[in-house]
């Protein structure tokens, strides 16, 4: 494959994750008008659980043992319920007791309560394994040291060492994850109500949706997205720390940013604008890493200046 | 007025928390009950929370476990106190923590650093204050020079001095003559860009490529592809574990598996096989010092950390920490019952301490005399010395002969 | 004649500030009553007090005899209190087709909610030429028809019309009333609430004048037409 090729094929992979966490924060603005900060941080939380929950299940010989797509599946859904009750407990200590004040608290509070899940995974990660420790007394066994070391993890869908699988995998995860949420906005009421709340919180009111239930729905709807975001990260990066998430939400939010906040189609296109920028800067310019981060923070404040309804946004129509 | 108050709770308890990460928390570890007129206080850098913790934590507790020792025996007619500062291998917290130290009159010597930057961001504050800091884990070869002289000792290799064998081992015996370079953009990550680089050009080799990426960064797609493009046999990776692990998993994810990766010490600890065994498998690093389970002293080492418990493994400088430990003890026994920071200087530049690792004594410059390096490979999940390993006598081989 | 909705004695604040001061007012079954007022009088405070979307300090509601002082404003529509406000405008990325269906929210039996859309259609045959069109590219005129219809959709026992005839050209404004006009005929109850007093007096029974948060006065479409409190009631 040329350079060209292996170019692509990374951005439209590293496109793909950052898709899934903007697709979180477009999904959170537009419902609450808020930006939550601490995306990435729930995402790589659903790293943690997943990775906890696969050591687990090695210690008690259930891997090998049991179909790799049941363990996957078990995998994400445990990883998507926690974080989804993550997301709901997000929305009660750092967002609903600002609902009255500025905007800016539910900001603070969330980059807060970021910090918070980045430290509870470095603390507390170590003694939930180490304290089942007698389990691993395997051959297999697990060695995590500490939550603050970075922790391999468990590489499930490259099947004998293909990363071609893998790669597959990831694209169509998110994908069908888009149409997914494609058809839940669309055609479900939950997903109208969403819709509805984003586009006029008053008139939403007005028709009889229930806000506040529709907020509920939107952390556990963000959530799971988030969880399989970080699931897809995981398998992607093959080694996850616990402080990752800042970064991986801070390229979210960048593209969320790029695809016009509220809207949810815009972050696909964000996220892979991001990737694709950051890949080939880095790809062809000599020590382009720290260019690459640089044009896309120009490009995300580009966006910001030039075109703040995002790339695929429509003026708005002002208001009678 | 209850609900501005509670506003105002939450401001700083956010700005507290968002702030939390850049504060320098100076943990004391006061040591029983000793009367406050009998005690010396030795300050310790090490990254113990953040992506070096697993090091920087091992490193603390292998110097607290040497000033643990000397305070039960007695020998002294004093108890040492640590001060230990969480550098957490950031400049301005290094900083921080080195003005709280000097700051602090009982404090007679410091020790530190496995990071190259915040150990000379911090040696300009101990020059100042005329306190003696002996570094035993960074390496960026400037840090000991004329300069800094007599004030700022290191009792570990610099970047330079580990190269060189590394460069013997890889270009003269094994002749790979097709390289690409990557280094990360900390001061350790220059160091090493430039003492390997110029191994190569001293043997007339321009690598094909050279990559330098960021400290934080996590994916090494890019830097990957160019590699693969460029056709280079050897990867020489001058970074810590994070950087090295990740793009040795991503180099063996692409598939470019033909080809020597092979580096310096910061990615010689358990975390590099966070990675799976098969990717992880024929890393080539050089680690500073001697092979400790070889000599009797080191062997002892090992069997009193493992003895301690401690979570975090011995790492490659670990032995570094507690030798640092056995020659500022050293230095103070030279200094009768009131040691000062003035005496300590000279006491250190002339001790002649035997540790571990052998005898190490201080040249005019403040860089230790005791230099030794070897050869690590990664075989199946775990480091082993190269001489022992199955590469060494042709039952594997590395990629890209 | 049962009375649809009764307001007693309510009170509303904004923070300090009082919004609405004592207001007891009664709407029958069946009748258009309009409450009349200037900008800033209180006329859409109250309207919002009615669907719980601003809070009461004190005061009751009844709805058809029952009263509903404990109900989120879900549940208050959903009773089938319906409101349209101009102001607030439509789902303006949505098509017209899913605006209409939002309005009948709590219609879950597909064959029902295809009928009332085929009713509104007849209704409002504007609508039906811009179906897949997003409400955001309709024109003022356009936009308020579907703000109506999507208000009368779930056939609401009370019609809640804030100033319907709010930024629209004069000849829109005739469309408008004419809609309320059918409306009316049609049985339906509605509480017309208006800056336009002549326009408003022209459909509604009787009504309410409302200034600077209490009301004034009160009575028959003939007697409004003669107060002192009514601004301009002929144009």
């Amino acid at each position: 494959m040329s350079l060209f090729l292996d170019l692509i094929v990374s951005a439209i992979l590293l496109g793909c994750t950052y898709t899934l966490v903007a697709v979180g924060f477009s999904l959170f603005f537009g419902v609450m008008d808020v930006v939550v900060f601490c995306c990435g941080d729930i995402a790589i939380f659903g790293t943690f659980v997943i990775l906890g929950t696969y050591t687990i299940m090695q210690g008690t010989g259930m891997i090998g043992s049991w179909p790799l797509i049941f363990i996957i599946l078990a995998l994400l859904i445990i990883g998507a319920a926690c974080c989804a009750a993550l997301g709901l407990f997000a929305h009660r200590v750092s967002i609903k007791p600002f609902e009255k004040s500025s905007a800016l608290m539910p900001l603070l509070s969330t980059i807060a309560l970021g910090t918070v899940i980045k430290e509870v995974i470095g603390l507390f990660f170590m003694p939930v394994t180490n304290g089942l420790s007698g389990v691993f007394a395997g051959e297999n066994a697990v060695t995590v040291v500490s939550g603050r070391n970075p922790q391999g993890f468990p590489q499930l869908l490259s099947i004998n060492g293909n990363t071609d699988v893998r790669n597959i995998i990831i694209i169509a995860v998110t994908v069908g994850i888009l149409l997914a949420l494609f058809i839940f906005l669309n055609k479900t009421k939950t997903g109208l109500s969403m819709q509805a709340i984003s586009q006029n919180k008053e008139l939403a009111t007005m028709t009889g949706i229930n806000v506040s239930r529709s907020v509920v729905s939107t952390f556990v709807i963000g959530g799971i997205i988030l969880a399989i975001g970080g699931f897809l990260l995981g398998n992607y990066q093959t080694v996850m720390s616990f402080d990752n998430g800042a970064m991986f939400g801070v390229k979210g939010f960048s593209a969320a940013v790029v695809g016009g906040l509220r809207n949810t189609w815009g972050a696909i296109i964000g996220g892979m604008l991001l990737a694709f920028v950051e890949t080939f800067i880095a790809g062809y310019i000599s020590n382009g890493a720290a260019y690459a981060s640089i044009v896309a923070f120009v490009v995300v404040v580009g966006f910001i200046i030039f075109k703040p309804e995002g790339v695929i946004g429509e003026k708005t129509v002002e208001k009678v | 007025m209850k609900k501005s108050l509670l506003f105002l709770l939450v401001v700083i308890s956010a700005l507290a928390l968002v702030f939390a990460g850049c504060a320098a928390p100076a943990e004391e570890e006061a040591e029983g009950d000793t009367p406050a007129v009998d005690v010396v206080k030795i300050g310790f850098f090490a990254p113990i929370t953040g992506s070096n913790a697993a090091e920087g934590t091992a490193a603390r507790n292998a110097f607290q476990m040497a000033i643990d020792n000397v305070n039960e025996s007695g020998e002294l007619p004093y108890q040492i106190e640590l001060i230990i500062v969480d550098d957490q291998s950031t400049e301005s917290v290094a900083v921080a923590g080195a003005n709280q130290i000097v700051a602090d009159e009982l404090v007679v010597a410091a020790s530190g650093f496995w990071n190259s930057g915040p150990a000379a961001a911090a040696s300009e504050v101990f020059k100042e204050a005329e306190i003696p800091l002996l570094i035993w884990g960074a390496i960026r070869e400037s840090l000991t020079s004329a300069e800094n002289y007599p004030y700022i000792t290191r009792s570990a290799p610099t970047d330079k001095q580990e190269n060189e064998p590394l460069a013997e081992a890889v270009l003269d015996e094994m002749g790979y003559q097709d390289w690409f370079i990557v280094s990360d953009a900390s001061s350790y990550g220059q160091g090493n860009l430039e003492a390997f680089t110029a191994e190569l050009s001293a043997r007339g080799i321009t690598a094909l490529g050279s990559e330098v990426v960021l400290e934080d960064q996590t994916d090494f797609s890019a830097v990957v592809a160019k590699i693969r493009e460029s056709g280079a046999k050897a990867v020489y990776c001058g970074s810590t574990v994070n950087i090295g692990s990740l793009l040795k998993e991503q180099l063996y994810s692409a598939g470019v598996t033909d080809i020597l990766f092979c580096g310096i010490s910061g990615m010689k600890t358990e975390d590099f096989f966070k990675i799976s065994a098969d990717a992880a498998e024929g890393a080539l690093i050089v680690s500073p010092g001697i092979i400790l389970e070889d000599s009797v002293e080191g062997q002892a080492f090992i069997d009193e950390y493992t003895a301690e418990g401690f979570a975090e493994p011995i790492g490659a400088y670990t032995p570094y920490a507690y030798e640092a430990a056995l020659i500022l003890i050293n230095a103070l026994r030279s200094c009768g019952d009131a040691p000062t920071a003035a005496a300590m200087v000279d006491a250190i530049l002339a001790s002649e301490t035997t540790g571990i690792m052998g005898t190490t004594t201080f040249n005019e410059i403040g860089q230790t005399t005791n230099v030794a390096a070897y050869l690590n490979v990664a075989q199946d999940g775990a480091w082993v010395p190269y001489e022992d390993s199955e590469y060494a006598d042709g039952t594997r081989a590395f990629g890209g002969q | 004649m049962t009375k649809m909705l009764e307001i007693n004695k309510l009170y509303t604040s904004y923070g300090r500030i009082p919004m609405l001061m004592d207001i007891s007012m009664d709407i029958d079954e069946g009748e258009v009553c309009c409450v009349l007022g200037a900008n800033g009088a209180g006329k859409t405070t109250l309207v919002k007090a009615i669907l719980n979307m601003v809070k009461a300090d004190s005061g009751g509601m009844k709805l058809a005899g029952e009263p509903i002082d404990d109900w989120p404003t879900h549940k208050r529509i959903e009773q089938g209190i319906s409101l349209s406000a101009a102001a607030v405008g439509t789902f303006q990325k949505m098509s017209v087709e899913t605006n209409l269906k939002m309005g009948a929210f709590f219609i879950d039996d597909a064959k029902l909610l295809s009928e009332r859309l085929e009713e509104i259609y007849r209704s409002f045959p504007v609508l039906r030429e811009r179906l897949q069109q997003k409400a955001g590219t309709l024109s003022g005129g356009e936009r308020t028809m579907l703000a109506i219809a999507r208000s009368v959709i779930n056939k609401p026992r009370l019609l809640i019309l804030d100033e319907p005839s709010l930024g629209l050209a004069p000849i829109m404004v005739e469309e408008v009333f004419e809609i309320i006009k059918r409306l009316r005929d049609e049985k339906m109850t509605i509480l017309l609430v208006e800056q336009n007093a002549a326009k408003a007096l022209n459909v509604a029974t009787r009504g309410y004048v409302i200034q600077k948060g209490a009301i004034v006065f009160s009575g028959d479409a003939e007697q409004l037409r003669g107060s002192e409190f009514v601004e301009n009631p002929v144009m």
